[in-house]
């Protein structure tokens, strides 16, 4: 996954930034995170590691979709294969659903 | 490993808010090292402006912002005030290093007389109990379970039993979003919410601790947002 496959979420009202991530680090980036997006990366790191453990607590191996929701931003970040995610920073009133949908669909390969 | 802080003139210990020991502090100089179940870390205090946040849980550590945000979370903190010489609040800000330092952090310092008593917790009003807030999330469809949780406790519960396992992790994503809200100008958390593979869980302030919210997978963002906005007020994180 490069620059250009981060661009297309650009696009739609409301987001301000892309990030590619992993082990805390930024592998790729768009937009305007508006943030230290290395400080940003490890912080979500280990909200990646907080949320495999919920998910080995309740015995659910799926790969989860996170939503972080603040009064001015929201944070959508999607696990993908290899230990990388994916974050969406938006503002608060961007369309979180056809945003999510179109993370969902490039997670299973099937959109980009 | 922490700042090697000066330890000053110890001039007393007492439990309180942060609130409270902001506003009571106008002609001290010094240092307020707090601990709380969790943790424990230290403020910077300069005649009553607060110049630093540190706080250690474990690994983790906040730091500036973040870790003001956490110590505001807290019902109350050990506190132990110690007074420093010019000299020595120089050298504590200089150990504590410029991502624990605050550039003016007087806004919202309510007056002493605000703040009435150290140890006093929020009084949730009387129609929103917990109990009541619990129930009515309970009983909204597709949740299965709720819990009400602080300091890595549940507090209370409705619905599926284990969810005292999924409190310490809660805690940490917890930390993370707080770190992520000292890098972002995001605004207080409002709610986060993790969706597995038939499941999803849900993190919400609530007064002065967490919601955690199981609920179906059919059960959309919006509607989890909707059901603990209507079920109750949301505190500020």
């Amino acid at each position: 996954m490069v620059v250009a496959d981060l661009m297309p979420f650009l696009k739609y009202d409301g987001v301000l930034a892309v990030l590619l991530v992993k082990d805390g680090s930024v592998l790729e980036k768009a937009g305007s995170p508006g943030a230290d997006t290395e400080a940003l990366a490890a912080s979500l790191s280990l909200l990646m590691n907080e949320s495999g453990m919920i998910a080995d607590r309740l015995n659910n191996q799926s790969i989860p979709m996170i939503f972080l929701e603040f009064e001015m931003r929201l944070l959508l970040i999607q696990a993908l294969d290899d230990d990388r995610f994916m974050t969406i920073i938006t503002r608060a009133d961007a369309n979180i659903g056809q945003i999510s949908y179109r993370l969902k669909k490039m997670k299973t390969g099937s959109g980009t | 490993m922490s700042p090697q802080i000066p330890e000053g003139t110890w001039v007393g210990e007492i439990e309180a808010s942060l609130a409270w020991l902001l506003s009571h502090t106008p002609r001290f100089l010094g240092i307020i090292f707090v601990r709380v179940d969790t943790g424990g870390g230290f403020i910077l205090i300069e005649y009553g402006r607060p110049a630093g946040f540190f706080f250690r849980m474990g690994d983790r550590v906040l730091q500036g912002a973040a870790a003001r945000e956490f110590f505001e979370g807290q019902q109350f903190m050990y506190a132990s005030l110690c007074r420093y010489t010019e000299e020595e609040f120089q050298e504590a800000l200089a150990a504590a290093g410029p991502e624990a330092l605050v550039p003016d952090a007087r806004e919202g310092i309510p007056e002493p007389g605000q703040v009435s008593a150290p140890v006093t917790a929020q009084i949730p009003g009387e129609e929103r109990t917990p109990e009541t807030v619990l129930d009515r999330i309970f009983h909204s469809p597709g949740v299965t379970a709720v819990a009400i949780f602080r300091k890595g406790s549940i507090v209370d519960s409705r619905g599926e039993t284990f969810l005292e396992d999924l409190v310490e992790p809660a805690e940490g994503i917890l930390l993370s979003a707080w770190e992520i809200l000292a890098l972002l100008p995001t605004g207080p958390l409002v709610q986060i919410t993790l969706r597995f593979f038939g499941r999803n869980v849900t993190i919400a302030p609530f007064q002065d601790g967490y919601l955690l919210v199981l609920t179906e997978p059919e059960v959309n963002i919006g509607q989890i947002r909707k059901l603990v906005h209507d079920a109750g007020e949301i505190g500020t994180a």
